[in-house]
C-alpha cells in the first residue's frame, strides 16, 4: 500500500507530466467538437454565367443563399478554371450554358455543368450534391404548379440518436478509446521501462516487495488516472456540447474499467519485451494507437474499407471497445446489446495479463539464473 | 567541421546498431502506406437498409426493388412494428429502416396523402446525411415514374439536369487525396518523435553535460544529433512515395524537385520544433506526450480529414502557425494538380517563416538552459 502511495506522489510531484494529462483530453475534445467537422458550411465557389439572364442570375442567388457556399467568384471564361483551382480557394465551378433560360422555356430541359476540385474527394462529392440539390428544388418549384393535382410521395424521415446531426457525437466515444490507451499502456510501459533502464528495477526487485506488489503498485495509479480522465472527458461532453450518457452509467464506467486493464495488460506485455524506452514508445504507437485512431471505426466507418481491415481490425482491443461504448453512451443500448463484445474485449483482456504475468516470471528467472 | 563530420558518423553508426530504430525508419512508412492509405475512407459503400412493408401492395413491392436496385442498399425484410424496426437500430445491424404504412397505395390513388416513413441511424452523421439524400433520389425517380405513367402531366417538365464533373481526381480516389496527406504524417512522426526523444534521452541522462565539457562546442553536438534524422526524414519520404507509387499507382502531376524542397523546409520547421520542446521538458515521457499532444493538434487541424476552410474561424487562423496545414496544402497541390512554385509560393514562403521562427525560438531557449 505505501508503495502505491509512493507512486501516486511521484506523479502528483511531477505538475508538467498531469498538466499534460489533463490538457490532452480538453484539447481533443475541443478539437473534435468544433475544429474537425465532415459537414459542408461556406464552401466558396466560383460561377461562370454564359447566361447572364434571369433563370440563371435566380439560380446563382440560391446558391448564395445557401449556408453551404458563399459564391467568392464570378468567371468570365472556361479557360480561368484551372488557374482558379490552382490558387486552391475554389471548391468548385458552376457552369450555366449560354441558353439556359431559353432552353429551360422552350425544350423543358437545361444542363449545369459543375466542375468540381475532386483533390478533396469527399468535399467534391458533397458540393456536386448540395448543388444539384438546389438546383432541383428550382426545378421543383417550376415543375410543382404543373404536377399539383397527381399524388408525390413525400418521405418524412426522423434521424435517431443524433437528431441535429452532430459530428462530435461520433468523436467523443472515440476520444476516450484513444486517451485511455494512451495513459494506461503508453503510460505504465514507460514508467516501467524507464525503472528497467536506470537499473532501480533491479533493486525493487531484491527488497521484500512481491514481483506482483511492484506491478501492481506501477500500474495502479495510472487505473485511476484513466478512470478520472473518463469522467472529465464525460463532464466536458456535457458542459460543452450537451452530449449525453443515455445508457447506463455504471455500466458505461464498467466497460472502461475492462479496457483500461487491458492496456495497462498490454503496457506490461510491451515493458517485459523490450528495454528502450524509445522501443517502448514505438510499440505502442505502431500497435495501439495509429490503428487505433484510423482502424477502429473512430472517424472513418469500418464498414467502408476493404474487406481485409475489418478482419485486421477484429484483433484490435480499440476497435471493440468503441463498439462497446457508442452504443452506451449515443444510443442508450443495454448490456444486451453489447455483451458480445464485452466478452471479446474481456478474453483479450485476460490473454494479454496471462501472456504479460508469464513473461515477466520468465523474466525474473532468467536474471536468477 | 571535421569534428562535425566525426560526430555525424558517431550519431549515424548509434541509429544503425539500435535495430528497433532501424526497423521504425523501414516500417513506419511501410505501414502508413499500405495500411493507413487503403483504409481511411468516406466513401459509403453499402448501407443496411430494413424495410417494414405494411401495404404488401404492388406498388410497394415495385418501389422495395427500385431501392434494392440501387447500388447503395442491402434491402432485408424487417419484422412488422416499430419496436423491433428500433432495436434493428440500436444494435447496429441496419443503417436505416423504411417503413411503408398500410395506406401507402391509397394514398396513391389518390384517396389520402402517400407518405413513407424513414429512420435513419445517425450516429455517423454525414453518413446518414447521405443515406437520407440516397433514400430520397431513389423516391423522386420513383415519383417521376409516377407522373409519367399517369399521364397527367404535359409533356414537358422544366426541369434542370446537372453533369458533374471531377478534375484532378476523376474517380474521386480516395487514395489520392489521403497519400500526399499522409507523406506529412510520416515526415513529423520521424522529425518530432524520433529525433526529439534522441535529444532529451541525452538530457536526461546527463551525457549531454558531459559532453559540454568536451572540446566539443554544445552547437556542434546538437547539429549532429538533428542532421541524421534530417536525412532520415526525406529518406522515409522517397521511401513512401515510392512504396505509394508502386502499391496506389498515384499520380504525380508537378515537379518533384519542388516536392522535397518544401518538404525539406517543414523538416527543418519540425527539428526546430523538436530541439526547443526539449528544452521544455525533463525526461522522455514528457517529451513523448508533448510531441504527441502537438503532433495530433497540428494534424487534425491541418485538414488532413476534414477541409480546413469548414472549419470554424479560430481554427483557422491557428493554422497560420500550423507547419502541416502549409505542406498538406502544398503536398496536395503539388501532387494532384501540378502546381508550380508561383502557385504556391505564399504558402512556401509562410512555412519557411515559421521553419525560421522554430529554429531561433530552439536557439534561444538552448542559450538559457546554458
Amino acid at each position: 500500500m505505501a508503495f502505491v502511495r509512493k507512486e501516486f506522489l511521484h506523479i502528483f510531484r511531477d505538475v508538467r507530466t498531469l498538466i499534460i494529462l489533463f490538457g490532452i483530453p480538453a484539447a481533443q475534445i475541443l478539437i473534435f467538437g468544433y475544429a474537425v467537422r465532415t459537414d459542408l458550411k461556406n464552401a466558396s465557389i466560383a460561377v461562370l454565367d454564359n447566361a447572364r439572364d434571369n433563370v440563371s442570375k435566380e439560380l446563382t442567388r440560391k446558391l448564395e443563399a445557401s449556408d453551404f457556399f458563399a459564391v467568392t467568384s464570378l468567371l468570365e471564361s472556361f479557360d480561368e478554371i484551372d488557374a482558379t483551382f490552382k490558387e486552391g480557394k475554389i471548391k468548385a465551378v458552376v457552369i450555366f450554358p449560354e441558353d439556359l433560360g431559353a432552353r429551360l422555356t422552350r425544350e423543358g430541359n437545361a444542363a449545369v455543368s459543375i466542375i468540381a476540385d475532386a483533390t478533396e474527394p469527399n468535399t467534391a462529392s458533397l458540393v456536386t450534391g448540395y448543388t444539384s440539390g438546389i438546383l432541383n428544388d428550382y426545378s421543383a418549384t417550376l415543375t410543382g404548379h404543373i404536377t399539383s393535382g397527381l399524388p408525390v410521395i413525400a418521405p418524412e424521415v426522423r434521424m435517431y440518436f443524433n437528431p441535429n446531426l452532430q459530428s462530435h457525437f461520433m468523436f467523443v466515444p472515440g476520444i476516450i478509446t484513444l486517451i485511455l490507451i494512451m495513459v494506461s499502456a503508453l503510460m505504465t510501459s514507460v514508467a516501467i521501462v524507464r525503472e528497467k533502464e536506470f537499473g532501480t528495477l533491479e533493486v525493487l526487485l531484491v527488497s521484500p516487495l512481491k514481483p506482483w506488489q511492484i506491478i501492481v503498485g506501477k500500474v495502479a495509479p495510472y487505473f485511476f488516472l484513466s478512470l478520472f480522465n473518463v469522467i472529465i472527458i464525460l463532464l466536458m461532453a456535457w458542459f460543452v456540447f450537451r452530449l449525453p450518457v443515455r445508457g447506463s452509467i455504471a455500466l458505461l464506467i464498467a466497460e472502461c474499467m475492462l479496457y483500461i486493464l487491458m492496456g495497462l495488460s498490454f503496457g506490461i506485455l510491451i515493458s517485459t519485451i523490450v528495454d528502450k524506452m524509445e522501443n517502448a514508445i514505438i510499440i505502442t504507437f505502431m500497435v495501439l494507437l495509429l490503428p487505433g485512431l484510423l482502424l477502429s471505426g473512430f472517424i472513418f466507418p469500418i464498414e467502408n474499407m476493404p474487406k481485409i481491415y475489418d478482419y485486421i481490425s477484429m484483433i484490435l482491443p480499440p476497435r471493440w471497445f468503441i463498439e462497446i461504448i457508442r452504443p452506451i453512451m449515443i444510443k442508450g443500448a443495454g448490456f444486451a446489446y453489447v455483451w458480445k463484445e464485452t466478452l471479446i474485449l474481456a478474453g483479450m483482456t485476460l490473454f494479454l495479463m496471462v501472456l504479460s504475468a508469464k513473461k515477466f516470471k520468465v523474466r525474473l528467472e532468467e536474471n536468477a539464473g | 567541421m571535421k569534428r562535425l563530420l566525426f560526430l555525424l558518423k558517431k550519431e549515424f553508426r548509434q541509429i544503425i546498431r539500435n535495430p528497433f530504430m532501424l526497423r521504425a525508419i523501414i516500417g513506419v512508412p511501410l505501414m502508413q502506406m499500405l495500411i493507413l492509405v487503403p483504409a481511411v475512407t468516406f466513401e459509403i459503400k453499402r448501407l443496411d437498409l430494413a424495410v417494414t412493408d405494411n401495404d404488401r401492395s404492388s406498388a410497394s413491392r415495385e418501389l422495395i426493388s427500385k431501392l434494392s436496385g440501387s447500388s447503395f442498399f442491402r434491402t432485408t425484410a424487417a419484422p412488422l412494428n416499430i419496436a423491433t424496426a428500433e432495436s434493428l437500430l440500436l444494435s447496429g445491424d441496419a443503417d436505416m429502416v423504411l417503413v411503408i404504412p398500410d395506406d401507402f397505395s391509397e394514398g396513391l390513388a389518390g384517396l389520402t396523402k402517400p407518405r413513407l416513413q424513414v429512420l435513419v441511424d445517425a450516429v455517423n452523421a454525414t453518413q446518414g446525411m447521405l443515406a437520407w439524400s440516397y433514400l430520397t433520389s431513389v423516391v423522386r425517380d420513383y415519383n417521376m415514374d409516377l407522373v409519367m405513367s399517369q399521364g397527367g402531366a404535359p409533356k414537358v417538365i422544366p426541369g434542370i439536369s446537372t453533369a458533374p464533373r471531377y478534375w484532378y481526381n476523376p474517380t474521386l480516389n480516395y487514395k489520392h487525396f489521403m497519400l500526399p496527406g499522409i507523406l506529412v504524417t510520416l515526415i513529423i512522426a520521424i522529425g518530432l518523435m524520433l529525433a526529439g526523444l534522441n535529444l532529451v534521452k541525452e538530457l536526461e541522462t546527463g551525457t549531454l553535460e558531459q559532453i559540454n565539457v568536451t572540446p566539443v562546442s554544445k552547437w556542434e553536438v546538437i547539429v549532429s544529433k538533428v542532421i541524421p534524422f534530417f536525412i532520415l526524414g526525406l529518406f522515409d519520404l522517397a521511401l513512401g512515395l515510392t512504396v505509394g507509387w508502386i502499391a496506389f499507382n498515384i499520380p504525380f502531376e508537378g515537379s518533384i524537385l519542388l516536392f522535397f524542397a518544401c518538404s525539406a523546409i517543414f523538416l527543418v520547421a519540425v527539428l526546430g520544433m523538436a530541439l526547443f520542446f526539449s528544452t521544455l521538458v525533463s525526461n522522455r515521457q514528457q517529451y513523448l506526450f508533448v510531441a504527441f499532444f502537438f503532433t495530433i493538434v497540428f494534424i487534425l487541424m491541418s485538414g488532413i480529414f476534414t477541409p480546413a476552410e469548414s472549419m470554424p474561424l479560430w481554427a483557422q487562423q491557428f493554422n497560420w502557425v500550423n507547419p502541416v496545414a502549409y505542406l498538406m496544402r502544398i503536398n496536395r497541390m503539388v501532387m494532384l494538380k501540378g502546381a508550380g512554385f508561383h502557385e504556391i509560393a505564399r504558402d512556401i514562403g509562410m512555412l519557411s517563416l515559421l521553419a525560421m521562427g522554430f529554429i531561433i525560438l530552439a536557439i534561444r531557449a538552448y542559450r538559457k538552459r546554458a
